[in-house]
């Protein structure tokens, strides 16, 4: 798609600011890894909040609805994240792909034409499973016993899918009711009830 | 001479391609000893050959080694054992810790899979806190060829962080003052962080192309980065070297 | 030569709006000159800035008809390279116009735009912040500037860019009046050596000195008068007040009663920004009087916000503050915000919920006395109850900000630049409204501006923050 400036500063504003809470959740992710750690689950901990992870790009193809905005947006965010200090540095750039690709699969399959809440958790639940297979491989977790994988895969399509689904979901649509993303995809029917 | 050997000379796309390859190889290998090998050198390397701060450092390692010490635990307690068969919580949480350690068969697996991690946190933390952020995107432009609108685009995101960061309590105090609580994780209050931000970015926009900005390749550069020789010999050398380690090491 | 001819000039923000934002405008300014264009709050006035300089329909809405000519060229053919070296832009808002974080970097980011070979830039970034006495400034952070100076450093980059004309759209709003005049001293020097200023302004005094010619306009950017000169300005202020636009403020009818009580007292008060070691108030006292109306003056950035952040116990202070003689070191958070409201400057930062009914009623703490419809009609907002308070013009944002603080019947009101960017007739409303306020229900208001005369003619008592202490006027 042709970007416009104020699309990309729309998508890596929104990444700086997804990047904050993200921060913020990390401290409550500390006290989790702390309490499952004597039952040996202490990286469960961070499963919670992998929904805010997918966010970015959750969040800027489910508002501008084109090709690759999910994708691109996912990458924005990483390369935020590595200049704020990551201590994975460049290598959340590949997870940023990767999440981003996840999610926008789906999006991409129903033709960018279906929006529904639907889509939404079938998209939720694909970045969760893709997101585990490239885990598997790059941080090794094919070495972990099934069932544990099964109860991380669980706890992250439950928190991709009450956050990138149904929070994503309802405050991007209240912004467009609002009129703050005017002139962007997800505002189109809605138009004609703005005040000008 | 030593003194004039800084990592931060490097060049930021260098360096990154580098270590996502170096990410890859890691992930094609258990070999424990490599992969310390790797932690600890690049450790070193930042600590003799940049300007990096301790203090940094360490608060950039330790939730490092938190995040290496809980795929450890889960290694020890939930890897896949030898003959495929896993082990189940029962078995083992009515023991004590010491006990379930020394029967575990899964030690080695809770090994490789942490030190890979630290494999991965020691490049990652060597590239943070070696480079400068607007230099790595300028070097996106230079050698990435990215479009300078999104490289300016990231530069102006980053720059908003500290205005977000006030702005987030005077919206946190809004709610306060209203008498509506709100957790350090709430959707009313992402909301009009969100608004703000929307606002601010359609602001900034404007600003920006008001002052001349297009987006495209039609602009100077006040300085470019480019590529030495000496980033192809720490390219060589990093890749090089694991690849000697995954064959000699196994 | 025209600097900026435009013609029958109609733009919306959507193709089947309602109304035209910019209705069939034909407007032309001549090189070399400053006008002043005056007009209610919401009127168009900066949508036309954006327009003259071909940031819009770019970046949305739709212009139906119209021509806009830049030093006769036609701004279509033109890419914001090209432009910018002819026009550009000082934005309201002095916090959302830099990309870098320096003003040195952002310096160097606009003579990369506009392809300045790189060898020439250290000479230019040398010789136009030493010419706005911006030298020791260029390599501190941005962010930790005030708003004057960041305002400044807005202009810099524009002298950088070496624009012909430069378009301030409402860029002095909310920076003090030695600061706005200093800038003004700048553009006396910038249009000597030939430079265009237009001027989107509430406060036409400010330009009496080099203005060359104001416009009025009206809705939709209808222009009512566009020959007033400095000279016979004096005659226009009753077609300036019959309109809202600018005029003397009728201030409040009797001063309050005189009441020895205390709202809030302050002794040995210090503080600084985080991160900071100077501190900004240092030492200082005051005493804010129950049922009274206090103003509060000062430089930008001198610590009137942060004044207000610390009575309600959101900033660390040295010495104790008082809020009807009881220590707020011992009142809890929650209680003191029963007692303590605040209108912040941005209105968009208030607002909790999605419509503008609920967010008269979230305030409402005992529903049996106050009905939010009635308040509602009361405040003239009524017709719009079911909008989104994001919809709202900054206009009504700013009244629904106060009243949504107001119907939560707190006894003090901190209220941080209530009227910046207001036309007078918003204004005056705003301050009535405090004003009934105090009278009926014993209101306690304090209230940070810049504007001196509106402190005048609405408060019983001024201060003044000025090294670091509080100085009754």
């Amino acid at each position: 798609m042709n970007w416009k400036l104020k699309d990309i500063l729309m998508i890596a504003v929104c990444a700086v600011l997804f990047g904050v809470i993200f921060l913020g959740a990390t401290y409550a992710g500390g006290i989790l890894y702390g309490i499952l750690a004597p039952f040996g689950l202490a990286s469960l901990g961070y499963e919670p909040f992998y929904g805010i992870y997918f966010l970015g790009g959750a969040f800027a193809v489910y508002v501008i609805r084109k090709p690759g905005t999910g994708i691109v947006a996912e990458i924005l965010g990483a390369i935020i994240e590595t200049l704020l200090g990551n201590f994975f540095g460049p290598i959340i750039i590949l997870s940023g792909f990767v999440q981003g690709f996840g999610f926008e699969l789906v999006i991409a399959l129903k033709k960018y034409k279906k929006f529904d809440i639907v889509t939404l958790i079938e998209a939720s639940i694909c970045c969760s499973v893709i997101t585990l297979i490239y885990n598997l491989f790059i941080s090794g977790y094919n070495k972990i016993a099934v069932p544990v994988l099964a109860l991380m895969l669980a706890v992250r399509i439950i928190s991709a899918i009450l956050i990138d689904a149904f929070l994503n979901k309802s405050i991007s649509d209240k912004l467009a009711k609002a009129g703050v993303l005017k002139g962007y995809e997800i505002s189109k029917d809605l138009e004609e009830n703005y005040q000008e | 001479m030593l003194k004039n050997i800084k990592a931060e000379k490097l060049n930021p796309s260098v360096k990154a391609i580098t270590i996502l390859i170096a990410a890859i190889l890691i992930a094609l290998q258990y070999i424990t000893l490599l992969n310390i090998i790797i932690f600890v050198s690049s450790i070193m390397i930042l600590l003799l050959f940049s300007d990096a701060k301790l203090k940094q450092l360490i608060s950039i390692l330790i939730p490092a080694l938190m995040a290496a010490f809980g795929i450890f635990l889960m290694g020890l307690y939930y890897a896949k054992n030898n003959t495929g068969i896993t082990t189940s919580l029962s078995n083992f949480a009515n023991e004590p810790y010491a006990v379930r350690a020394a029967l575990s068969t899964n030690f080695n697996s809770a090994v490789a899979l942490a030190t890979r991690l630290l494999a991965y946190s020691g490049l990652g933390i060597f590239f943070a806190l070696t480079t400068d952020g607007e230099e790595f995107v300028a070097s996106l432009i230079h050698q990435c060829g990215m479009s300078p609108k999104f490289a300016y685009g990231i530069i102006a995101a980053v720059n908003m962080l500290p205005q977000m960061v006030s702005e987030n309590k005077t919206v946190k105090l809004a709610y306060k003052i209203r008498g509506i609580k709100v957790s350090f994780f709430s959707s009313r209050v992402l909301f009009t962080m969100l608004v703000n931000s929307i606002r601010a970015s359609e602001s900034l926009a404007l600003a920006m192309e008001s002052k001349g900005f297009t987006g495209n390749k039609d602009r100077t550069y006040y300085s470019i980065t480019k590529i030495h020789w000496y980033d192809i010999l720490f390219s060589c050398a990093l890749l090089g070297g694991i690849i000697l380690g995954m064959i000699f090491l196994q | 030569m025209n600097a900026l001819s435009v013609s029958n000039l109609s733009f919306r923000y959507y193709k089947n709006g309602k109304r035209n934002i910019v209705d069939n405008l034909s407007l032309s300014v001549e090189a070399g000159s400053v006008t002043v264009i005056l007009g209610k709050s919401g009127c168009g006035k900066s949508t036309f800035a954006a327009l003259a300089a071909g940031l819009y329909p770019e970046n949305g809405g739709f212009l139906s008809s119209g021509e806009i000519e830049i030093f006769g060229n036609s701004i279509k053919s033109m890419s914001h390279k090209d432009r910018a070296k002819y026009l550009s832009i000082m934005f309201q808002n002095p916090d959302l116009q830099f990309c870098m974080d320096t003003l040195r970097k952002e310096i160097i980011f606009c003579l990369e735009n506009i392809a300045v070979p790189p060898d020439k830039m250290d000479d230019i970034i040398i010789k136009v912040s030493s010419h706005l006495g911006m030298s020791k400034l260029l390599d501190r952070k941005l962010s930790s500037l005030s708003g004057g100076e960041k305002q400044k450093a807005s202009l810099c980059c524009l002298t950088a860019i070496n624009s012909k004309c430069i378009i301030l759209d409402e860029a002095l709003a909310n920076i003090d009046n030695d600061s706005a005049k200093k800038i003004i001293t700048i553009l006396a020097e910038y249009k000597n050596s030939g430079g265009t200023v237009i001027a989107v302004e509430h406060r036409p005094e400010l330009w009496r000195d080099i203005a060359d010619r104001y416009v009025v306009m009206g809705e939709g950017c209808k222009i009512l008068e566009e020959n007033i000169s400095s000279s016979d300005f004096e005659n226009f202020r009753d077609i300036l007040a019959a309109n809202g636009i600018y005029g003397t403020y009728t201030g409040k009818n009797t001063s309050h009663c005189e009441n020895s009580e205390n709202a809030i007292s302050i002794q040995n008060f210090s503080f600084k920004y985080d991160n900071e070691n100077k501190y900004l108030l240092k030492n200082a006292c005051a005493d804010f009087k129950k049922s009274r109306i206090t103003a509060i003056l000062g430089k930008s950035g001198i610590g009137k916000t942060t004044t207000f952040l610390c009575i309600l116990k959101q900033h660390k202070f040295d010495g104790t503050i008082e809020i009807f003689g009881e220590n707020i070191d011992d009142i809890r958070e929650n209680d003191l915000f029963k007692d303590v409201g605040i209108v912040f400057q941005n209105p968009e930062n208030q607002f909790v919920t999605q419509k503008v009914e609920d967010e008269i009623k979230a305030s409402i703490k005992n529903p049996e006395f106050l009905s939010a419809t009635k308040l509602l009609e009361e405040y003239n907002l009524k017709q719009f109850a079911q909008y989104s308070p994001y919809m709202l013009s900054q206009g009504q944002q700013r009244r629904l900000a106060v009243f949504s603080m107001i119907a939560g019947n707190q006894k003090i009101l901190l209220l941080d630049e209530p009227t910046y960017g207001q036309d007078l007739q918003s204004t005056e409303n705003i301050m009535r409204l405090l004003n009934n306020k105090v009278e009926q229900d014993g209101l306690t208001v304090i209230f940070i501006t810049h504007d001196e005369e509106l402190a005048d003619k609405w408060a019983d008592d001024i201060f003044k923050i000025e090294d670091g202490k509080f100085i009754k006027c």
